[in-house]
């Protein structure tokens, strides 16, 4: 291979970081969970020029058309995006409802477009954590067993 | 030494051939039928249970703080209608040590209220781990809000003449207390909050619902603790401080 | 030294005075009657002496213990107050007991001192039984026990006989005269029936409006008052001297 080759194929590997497009990967891109459980996800923020700052904001899609509160999904919905900062950011997720959802980061820079990240499907099976068959005995038995209690200290005094 | 005696008495009136047993069945009638419409309800979830935790331990330290109230409210007027607090009065036991053993085995009430509420919260929280934490939460803060209202109680029984005047006032004052705490939407800022934060029973309630369902952690929102903390410490102070020249054969302040 | 003195004791209720002035002395083993006619002030007097009330001015000295003094005096003393109640839910004995332990004793001692009391006024067979299914005079033997549990050097009952039948009051009577004649303690008896006064009492306190009327013994005071309308009976000394019209 020539020198000139080599420098060819150099400049080529180096042509897309020239240009100022930045972007954005999850480290996934399919995840399961049952209900309840708290998911871990990492961005990474791709910054060519290495000056990039803005807010980092994840969103949370129902495929399903279930209602979706981000609020009770994640404590930390955006995360500030300097130049200083890490450009691995990892968010906690925590599976409330049921179905199928689409997890996807969004960054919000100071100027140009926004830049979105490739989504992660997430599924989420149900767990039946609180049954009739669990409840209904502690219900019964409680105010049985206080109020046996009660009828036989009752019978005895009035004996 | 016999403060110790008057609660060991109180506590046993209260619970043998007393009022207190069937108050707690009652209580007990009123947890099992809100589990058992929260357990049969299908579309409940992961958070829903949080939420039916939380639920069970509001009713329970608020019905809690009511029947130690109702019981402190009888303890003093009572005895006046029922003509045994001369001869109470008629011992060498201080007037503090009657308000601080009545005070005590009125409490007796509130900690079986407690035991009782452990396996509903047991079997509501099941999966996301929660129980130990809401019977704990329940046990501080709820004990915090029983001896303020409970002394409070006190504080009125000692204060009113007849014992139908007592029961009332206090049920009104936990009326009071209460009815706010059930306001639809109270602005989260400003006076909204403000009125959260001086109601004892409001800002326990918000403190318990920021731990339980909000996931905070126990320092996150500890300030809201601070008007029952404040009102357990000033009421028993007020008690400390007045019993000797209010608890006597007749209400009132003045003349004796 | 007097086991009760009372110095210019006054009682007022904003402008009623219920107790007006009153001075007297009695010794120990002593058994004084307190009479009066309804308001007299006799219920007021035993209340300001065992320190439920607080005088408007006036000092006493019960027991040797000064009136300052209320928690040494209560320890002392005991009473039957006026309509007293009991607790329904407790047995006899129960109550006895917890009286007892409120005065220091320990679990044993104070079940010693029940058990006593209780025979002492004949309610042995009852001791197990609640006070709701007594009647009024085993409640009111119940009250006598209870004012007993404590040794008291002085013993004050406010209409003891009240309400009971003749040999209700007959027994009640009888335990009056043994707890002066064996424990040796002074007794301050109030009272509305002459009769009990003549066989019981070896001195008198009259009281009318609040204020003395006449003191001393049976026989003084009977001489007293008789002595100006002709009667030997306590009842027209009594009367003459608790009419409307004041001196
Ligand atoms: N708490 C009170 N407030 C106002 N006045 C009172 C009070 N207690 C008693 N009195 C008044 O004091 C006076 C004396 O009452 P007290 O009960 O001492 O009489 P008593 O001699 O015991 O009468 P009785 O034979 O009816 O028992 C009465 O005029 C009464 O109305
Ligand atoms: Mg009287």
């Amino acid at each position: 291979m020539s020198l000139l080759n080599l420098l060819a194929a150099a400049v080529v590997a180096v042509m897309p970081a020239a240009s100022p497009e930045p972007a954005i990967t999850l480290t996934s891109d399919q995840l399961t969970a049952v209900t309840g459980q708290t998911l871990s996800l990492e961005s990474v923020l791709t910054r060519p020029d290495g000056v990039q700052s803005g807010v980092a904001h994840l969103n949370v899609t129902s495929l399903d058309g279930v209602y979706v509160d981000l609020e009770d999904w994640t404590m930390d919905v955006t995360q500030p995006v300097g130049p200083d900062t890490d450009s691995q950011l990892s968010w906690e997720v925590q599976a409330v409802n049921s179905g199928h959802f689409a997890l996807y980061v969004v960054l919000v820079p100071k100027t140009g477009s926004l830049v979105v990240s490739p989504p992660v499907l997430l599924t989420v099976t149900a767990r039946q954590t609180l049954d009739t068959g669990g409840a209904l005995p502690v219900a019964v038995a409680v105010p049985a067993i206080l109020g046996l209690a009660i009828l036989a200290t009752r019978l005895r005094t009035a004996r | 030494m016999s403060a110790v005696v008057v609660a060991e008495q109180e506590s046993r009136d209260l619970w043998v051939g007393g009022r207190g047993p069937l108050l707690v069945f009652a209580f007990s009638v009123l947890l099992s039928a809100m589990t058992y419409l929260a357990a049969t309800n299908r579309a409940m979830n992961f958070l829903e249970q949080r939420e039916a935790v939380n639920l069970t331990v509001q009713v329970s330290l608020t019905v809690g703080v009511l029947l130690t109230l109702l019981v402190s409210a009888d303890a003093i007027s009572g005895e006046r209608e029922r003509g045994t607090l001369e001869a109470l009065l008629l011992t060498p036991v201080s007037r503090r040590g009657i308000v601080g053993g009545k005070l005590v085995a009125a409490l007796t009430l509130w900690l079986a209220c407690l035991v009782v509420t452990v396996p509903y919260l047991w079997v509501l929280g099941r999966g996301v781990a929660v129980a130990g934490q809401a019977a704990l939460l329940t046990l501080i803060v709820g004990t915090l809000v029983a001896v303020g209202l409970g002394g409070l109680g006190l504080l009125i029984s000692a204060l009113t003449s007849s014992n139908k005047t007592s029961l009332a006032s206090s049920l009104l004052l936990l009326l009071v207390l209460f009815a706010p705490t059930q306001l639809p939407a109270l602005p989260k800022t400003g006076i909204g909050e403000a009125l959260v934060r001086v109601n004892p029973i409001g800002s326990s309630l918000h403190y318990v619902s920021q731990v339980l369902v909000n996931r905070r952690s126990w320092t996150y929102d500890l300030s809201y603790l601070l008007s029952p903390a404040l009102l357990a410490v000033v009421v028993c102070g007020v008690l400390i401080a007045t019993s000797p020249r209010i608890v006597k054969l007749t209400a009132g302040v003045s003349s004796e | 030294m007097a086991s009760l003195e009372a110095v210019r004791l006054s009682k007022r209720y904003g402008d009623r005075v219920a107790v007006d002035d009153l001075s007297f002395v009695a010794e120990q083993g002593d058994i004084l009657g307190l009479l009066g006619p309804n308001g007299a002030g006799k219920t007021t007097t035993i209340r300001l002496l065992t320190t439920i009330l607080r005088p408007t001015s006036g000092s006493f000295r019960v027991a040797g213990m000064d009136g300052d003094d209320p928690a040494g005096i209560r320890r002392r003393i005991g009473v039957l107050p006026e309509s007293s109640g009991y607790p329904n839910r407790q047995t006899g004995a129960e109550y006895l007991r917890y009286s007892a332990r409120l005065f220091g004793r320990d679990r044993a001692g104070a079940a010693q001192i029940a058990d006593r009391l209780l025979a002492d006024v004949g309610l042995s067979d009852r001791a197990g039984s609640r006070i709701s299914t007594y009647s009024r005079g085993m409640r009111q033997r119940l009250g006598i026990a209870r004012a007993l549990v404590n040794d008291p050097a002085v013993v004050f009952l406010d209409e003891p006989t009240l309400g009971l039948d003749p040999a209700g009051q007959l027994e009640v009577l009888t335990t009056i005269r043994q707890i002066a004649l064996h424990r040796g303690a002074t007794v301050v008896l109030s009272t509305h029936t002459l009769t009990e006064v003549e066989q019981l009492c070896n001195s008198l306190l009259i009281l009318h409006h609040g204020r003395v009327r006449a003191a001393g013994t049976v026989e003084d005071v009977i001489a007293t008052a008789g002595r100006r309308i002709g009667s030997t009976r306590l009842s027209d000394a009594f009367l003459s001297l608790t009419n409307e019209e004041r001196p």
